[in-house]
């Protein structure tokens, strides 16, 4: 009944197309709304707002394959527009250095870099990604701050179980990019939002320093 | 959650009026006074009906209809417990007076509303007054919705019918006296409840009836977003000028532009009265998540813009403590700041929240989570900041809930006070002072 | 992808080898498939040691890698003995076999206690000491001269006299033929070459470069994934589930229910989560639906007024605290969650002949043989692919995430990979159980002269390994109580099993010495106060019969600069501890704000060992344990609701970040005796330590864990 009064509502008026168009809400129910730079939304269809129905008006969509640039290559995926990356990463591309630890940003072990910055990619949704580079902690070591960073937690043995590291190099890493030469409070605001449980944190510490020192 | 603050302050009410100060408590001003105009009566008006339900579902039946007009009314939020069966009551009003449990308005004979009449149900949802002739506390909105029309309380009555009946007895009242005297109500309701059905306006749009019935009958926006008097009642000179209500702030509707919804264009209103969430502008956190979540993200979409039609009328109230919202980013620099901002706040921002919120106020992974714009973030008070750091909030989507996590359990409230401060230093107009024990009281 | 390798790139190496000048650098060789050791590459002479024609040793790992650093302690005992190249040594995960890996302290074969050194020392250098002994009978018989003329270096035998020299590769077909001694002649600590060098770990290029396959990662061919919601409440079970709109979600294949449990398998985790989050699943909660903290709290509190089963006792406590003024203090410690980074996860795939399972176990056999129950299978039909963990903790030493995940793919056709949200991971944790400690003591001048302490908690052995529990006490629980090392005349330790009710109770990092070391360490300072005296002074003087302690509590005062004066709110705390075969004091030091916010400024940790395999690993040990004692003393705590843990995440379950943690300096005393046990003391130094600091910063006898912060606000009243 529920479903059945939601699609005959949600597909009737020309108000509810007016106040897609008006309001840009167009993804409200649907997929995630783009965060800022990115590319036009692909593939999947749109979905109505749902009204009277206490639930989702869920319609199959037919999705249509989207192209992301993931270390320097150009990937063909099909996933739903709110797929976090992270998913799209490990399930799909079978990268799997990503790590999911949290699912809530809580943690920093799914830290990849969009468009050079560092980012949670287990709440970032692929149709957001568009056009921007994503790059991985499989190819991070083929950049200059990537390698100093990796070379740095080698030299100083930052490593425990090594589960949560990914995330951490990918955040120090987008730091050093930012801030070459980061202070004290610059590596607290950068690294804070990663957990690292084994508790390497004086470790991680040192090595950034280490992979600022290390630069020619 | 507008009916736990009712009840607190509406309690209030009852001592003011007991203590026999109502010289001076003049009657209140109409909800729908500031339009002026000629009102008339249902049956003498000639445009569309204003009442019932939207014309997309005018054929459908009677429960159907019931439905929709119990969901605009929003009365499951209330007479469901967490974790209980819908609309068999329970949920604990917390007063400073003791604790009120809203009732079961199932149709069991025995614990809900089953051996109740046409005539009792009406009686209820217009005067306060239960089958048993006990009176209503006024936490129940009956206040507003006096201005339904019969039909759509019967309509409602209907649907609630047609649920299976569920046996609960909610917890009895615990009031301490004279609040635990049921008949002191009937003063309150005498005062404040004309007892009135909703009266249409002529030279008024359809659409614009339409939205006033939805607002000031159903909706009742006025039980939180209009400040109340000495004796509690919504005091509509200052019709939705915004009020501090159980912890939350219910903020500004009017359409002053500064601190009110002035500068939203309709689109946005709609699409925040829809969705909760209007790039820009923020995302709907507490009390009025839940009315989203619950109401009125499910209303027709002809209903919507029928709301957006009427607030639009409401005549701008200025709140002076609230600037208009900064619409720049701050830096994506974590140590950028004007004044350097508080070094406890910035560690807890920086482990907690800048993964989702970014550091220039716009997120790096979904604009739910911008802060820049949004208005709590440019409220001085930092009260709503506060609370859904403590709280955290969820509005529901179809494709997956949006969800921020609530984080009053292991921050402490000198944490939480120093996170707000810094959150509306770096991302709002005007830094907040909250302390730590204001945060305490907030919980 | 079963039966391929992982080693780190040659060029990648050579170009770390540069940047750290000299250090060894060598690789981790994993296979990923579970091929029996048989199928190897390699020659055995016996179930660690594996050479091949071109001299490469693979060395079996009988313990498991969760961060710990113990492949590579490992390998650098069994290459020691072995004399082997340890550049070239290659590493691999041990297959299910309690004929060869049981662990000699533990009697099964697991990972846990922190013994993984002290257990193998002598079993891994005998191994490693043995195969040596082979090859250079090999070599002597082909050169003709005595063994005893022959030495060893690096991967090869030698003859002074002749200056001969062959590989071990070279050796291996002749000494594969001959008998490996077992009680080979061993290396004196001053002929070490490996052990006590701070070697750089085998396990951490793979770790930085995202190579590392985790359980978590594993992908067998054909796999799907799921995740699942099981009853939140102990023993309850599925009352009913409409999956209508879960079947709506793009991408989901199949919704699993079972008695306890249901889950959604879809494409990819994002299918099945969004699956599992648009069930509707109603519980029947059973007998534990009620139960709540204060239950908890009520039911052990009572317990603790019983007397309990003597684990100790040395003179007469009783009579001693017969009169005069005695001392008393209680010390509670609540459940806790491992939150291990790597979420609860396995893979499985069920056929008819059998069930292979990929993840990363503490207890492999454990796993293996509670899943052939649970199939009705034998346990050698239960294949495992072992795989490096990403975090333990004591989490892992359970086999319930296979379990689980076996049912599961009983139901699926193909391998399913069953990952948990860390929702479920937290909610379904089987916690630290709580603990409640109760000291009488009685003091003359500055000595202690009478001790009776009670400790009343679950036991977790009783469960765990029932031939553990023997005579109604848990070994664990006491732990480090009945091995108090002050030095008491009157000594009473008691035992009182209290199960709480709701909950599984498990290991968890520190495990039995983390409440009494706590307990004990907290009370020694408020005795300390009581006779008027300096808390390291009135260690030291309780401490006559512990010189290893004392001298490791000397150590981390001076290093603390014990004693030099501190801002106003700030404090130092000190705790000594004799745990896992370890000797440690440790100084912490803290400022109190005025809000009751503990900052921690500074820490200092002093430990004897023994002999340092690794000590690098060492330090890092101490240096991570401790971060996880500092986290649970100051958020770490899980409460119970109508039957359900109440925290789900990190924003309810938290976690010290990298800003709130302090610098950590290690001070190692360099020692000859046996290694001692390191992967958890840190976490036992952490509580008292931290506990004592705030004492001294506030005068708040803080006696229970996590810290209330809200007593220790300025003005605020207990």
């Amino acid at each position: 009944m529920k479903g059945a009064l939601a699609r005959r509502l949600g597909r009737s008026g020309d108000t509810l197309v007016q106040l897609q168009t008006a309001g840009g809400w167009l993804a409200f129910r649907g997929a995630t709304q783009c965060a800022g730079d990115c590319g036009g939304p692909q593939g999947s269809s749109i979905e109505h707002p749902e009204v009277g129905a206490g639930s989702a008006t869920m319609e199959v969509d037919v999705l249509q394959p989207r192209t992301l640039q993931i270390n320097g290559e150009a990937r063909t995926v099909t996933a739903p527009d709110d797929m976090p990356l992270l998913w799209v990463l490990r399930d799909i591309l079978g990268l799997t250095g990503t790590k999911f630890g949290c699912g809530i940003a809580q943690c920093g072990a799914c830290t990849v870099h969009v468009g050079g910055a560092a980012v949670r990619s287990c709440l970032l949704p692929v149709g957001s990604v568009g056009a921007r580079p994503v790059t991985t902690i499989e190819r991070v070591g083929e950049t200059e701050a990537g390698a100093r960073v990796q070379n740095a937690w080698l030299e100083l043995e930052v490593v425990q179980c090594g589960y949560c590291q990914s995330g951490q190099i990918m955040s120090a890493t987008a730091l050093l990019n930012r801030i070459p030469q980061p202070d004290d409070a610059d590596i607290d605001a950068a690294m804070a939002g990663n957990i690292c449980r084994c508790g390497t944190y004086d470790r991680i510490r040192d090595a950034i320093k280490r992979a600022v020192a290390a630069r020619a | 959650m507008s009916l736990r603050r009712r009840a607190s302050l509406i309690v209030l009410a009852v001592v003011v009026i007991v203590a026999g100060l109502g010289a001076w408590l003049a009657p209140p001003t109409r909800p729908m006074a500031f339009a002026g105009g000629s009102a008339v009566t249902l049956a003498n008006y000639s445009g569309p009906d204003p009442t019932g339900v939207p014309s997309e579902l005018r054929g459908a039946d009677l429960v159907t209809r019931g439905r929709y007009l119990a969901t605009a009314a929003d009365c499951g939020v209330c007479h469901t417990a967490p974790g209980g069966a819908e609309f068999a009551g329970g949920l604990p009003f917390k007063t400073p007076f003791g604790t009120l449990y809203s009732p079961n308005i199932t149709p069991d004979r025995e614990t809900g509303i089953g051996a109740w009449s046409e005539a009792d149900f009406l009686r209820a949802v217009h005067k306060g007054v239960a089958k048993d002739g006990s009176r209503l506390y006024p936490a129940f909105p009956y206040e507003a919705y006096s201005l339904m029309a019969d039909a759509d309380v019967l309509a409602i009555r209907a649907y609630l019918f047609s649920l299976a009946p569920v046996r609960n007895t909610p917890p009895a009242n615990r009031l301490m006296f004279p609040f635990n005297q049921r008949p002191l109500m009937a003063i309150w309701g005498a005062l404040y409840n004309p007892d009135q059905r909703f009266r249409p306006h002529t030279d008024r749009s359809p659409q614009w009836n339409r939205g006033a019935y939805l607002v000031e009958a159903l909706a009742h926006c006025g039980d939180c977003h209009t400040a109340r008097n000495l004796a509690q009642a919504p005091d509509n000179r200052k019709k939705f000028g915004g009020a501090v209500i159980q912890g939350w702030r219910a903020y500004n509707i009017t359409q002053d532009r500064a601190s009110g919804v002035g500068a939203w264009t309709d689109a946005e209103l709609a699409a925040y009265l829809r969705g909760g969430h209007v790039l820009g502008r923020g995302a709907a956190a507490g009390p009025m998540a839940e009315a989203i979540n619950a109401s009125l993200s499910r209303l027709a979409p002809s209903d919507t813009l029928a709301m957006v039609a009427y607030l639009r009328t409401i005549p701008a109230v200025g709140s002076r403590d609230l600037p208009a919202p900064k619409t720049e980013l701050a830096s994506d620099l974590p140590k950028e700041m004007a004044g350097g901002g508080d070094r406890r706040g910035r560690e807890v921002f920086a482990g907690a929240c800048a993964s989702c919120h970014g550091w220039s106020g716009k997120s790096p992974l979904f604009p739910h989570a911008n802060l820049t714009g949004v208005r709590a973030v440019n409220d001085p008070s930092a009260i709503n900041v506060a609370q859904v750091v403590i709280n955290g909030a969820r509005l529901e989507r179809a494709g997956g809930d949006v969800v921020m996590p609530a984080f009053g359990q292991t921050y402490s409230n000198a944490e939480i006070a120093a996170v707000a401060n810094y959150v509306t230093a770096r991302f709002g107009s005007a830094r907040s002072e909250i302390t730590a024990r204001d945060v305490a009281r907030l919980r | 992808m079963a039966g391929d390798t992982l080693s780190p790139s040659v060029s990648r190496r050579a170009l770390l080898g540069a940047g750290v000048g000299g250090v060894l650098l060598v690789g981790l060789h994993l296979p990923l498939g579970g091929r029996s050791a048989a199928a190897q590459p390699g020659t055995p002479f016996n179930a660690f040691i594996r050479i091949d024609r071109e001299g490469a040793a693979t060395l079996v790992m009988p313990q498991v890698e969760m961060g710990q650093g113990v492949y590579t302690s490992i390998s650098m005992i069994l290459a020691e003995e072995l004399d082997a190249d340890f550049a070239r040594v290659r590493v691999e995960h041990a297959p299910p076999d309690e004929g060869h890996y049981t662990n000699p302290m533990l009697g099964v074969q697991a990972t846990g206690n922190s013994n993984s050194i002290r257990a193998w020392w002598t079993p891994l250098r005998k191994a490693g000491a043995g195969t040596r002994a082979v090859l250079v009978q090999a070599a002597a018989q082909r050169w003709g001269v005595a063994p005893s003329a022959c030495r060893t270096e690096v991967g090869q035998v030698f003859h002074p006299e002749s200056d001969r020299r062959v590989g071990y590769g070279d050796l291996v077909g002749r000494a594969a033929a001959l008998k490996v001694p077992s009680d080979p002649p061993l290396k004196t600590p001053g002929e070490f070459r490996l052990i006590g060098k701070p070697l750089k770990r085998l396990d951490t290029p793979d770790k930085v470069n995202g190579k590392t396959v985790y359980g978590i990662d594993a992908r067998p061919p054909g796999c799907r994934y799921a995740t699942l919601m099981a009853s939140p409440v102990k023993g309850g079970a599925v009352a009913g589930v409409d999956d209508t709109e879960a079947r709506l979600v793009p991408g989901v294949q199949q919704v699993v229910v079972l008695e306890d449990l249901v889950a959604v398998v879809g494409e990819h985790m994002w299918a099945a989560k969004r699956g599992l989050e648009a069930l509707k699943i109603t519980w029947n909660d059973g007998p534990n639906g009620q139960v709540d903290s204060a239950q908890v709290w009520a039911q052990i509190r009572k317990a603790s007024e019983r007397d309990g089963v003597v684990a100790r006792q040395t003179g007469d406590a009783d009579k001693a605290l017969g009169g005069g003024q005695v001392l008393t203090g209680e010390f509670e410690m609540p459940f806790l969650a491992h939150a291990a980074m790597e979420p609860m996860n396995c893979t499985a795939h069920v056929t008819p002949a059998g069930c292979e399972l990929w993840l990363g176990t503490q207890a492999i056999t454990r796993v293996q043989s509670h899943v052939a129950q649970a199939l009705g299978l034998p346990p050698a039909k239960v294949k495992i692919n072992q795989h490096l963990l990403g975090g333990g903790f004591g989490r892992r030493l359970e086999a319930d995430m296979a379990v689980k995940s076996a049912r599961i793919a009983q139901k699926v056709d193909g391998p399913v990979k069953v990952v948990w949200t860390r929702e479920e991971d937290i909610r379904q944790d089987i916690v630290r159980p709580v603990y409640r400690d109760r000291i009488w003591a009685k003091l003359s001048g500055d000595r202690i002269t009478a001790w009776k302490y009670r400790i009343t908690g679950s036991a977790v052995i009783a469960r765990w390994l029932p031939p553990g529990y023997q005579k109604g006490v848990d070994p664990d629980a006491v732990d480090s109580a009945i091995d108090i090392p002050y030095d008491i005349p009157d000594l009473r330790v008691e035992y009182v099993r209290d199960e709480p009710p709701g909950v599984s109770t498990g290991f968890w990092r520190g495990v039995g010495p983390n409440n009494n070391v706590f307990a004990i360490e907290s009370f020694i300072d408020e005795l300390a106060m009581k006779a008027g005296k300096d808390p390291v002074a009135f260690r030291r003087a309780n401490l006559g019969k512990s010189p290893r302690l004392r001298a490791v509590l000397d150590l981390a005062a001076e290093q603390a600069g014990w004693g030099s004066p501190l801002p106003p709110r700030s404090g130092r705390g000190v705790a000594t501890q004799v745990s896992f075969g370890s000797f440690i004091a440790t100084v912490v030091e803290v400022e109190v704000d005025e809000d009751g916010d503990v900052h921690l400024k500074r820490a200092n940790i002093a430990v004897d060992t023994g002999i340092a395999v690794n000590p690098d690993t060492i330090i890092a040990q101490l240096q991570g344990g401790l971060v996880f004692g500092l986290t649970a003393a100051l958020y770490g705590e899980v409460t119970l609701d109508k039957g359900r843990i109440q925290q789900s995440n990190f924003h309810d379950y938290r976690m010290l970040r990298i800003d709130q943690v302090p610098p950590i300096a290690v001070h190692l005393i360099k020692s000859g005796e046996p290694p001692g046990g390191i992967g958890e003391a840190g976490t036992t130094a952490a509580f008292a330590s931290l506990r004592n600091a705030i004492y001294a910063a506030t005068g708040k006898p803080l006696r229970r864990i996590p810290f209330n912060r809200g007593l220790l606000a300025k003005g605020a009243v207990a």
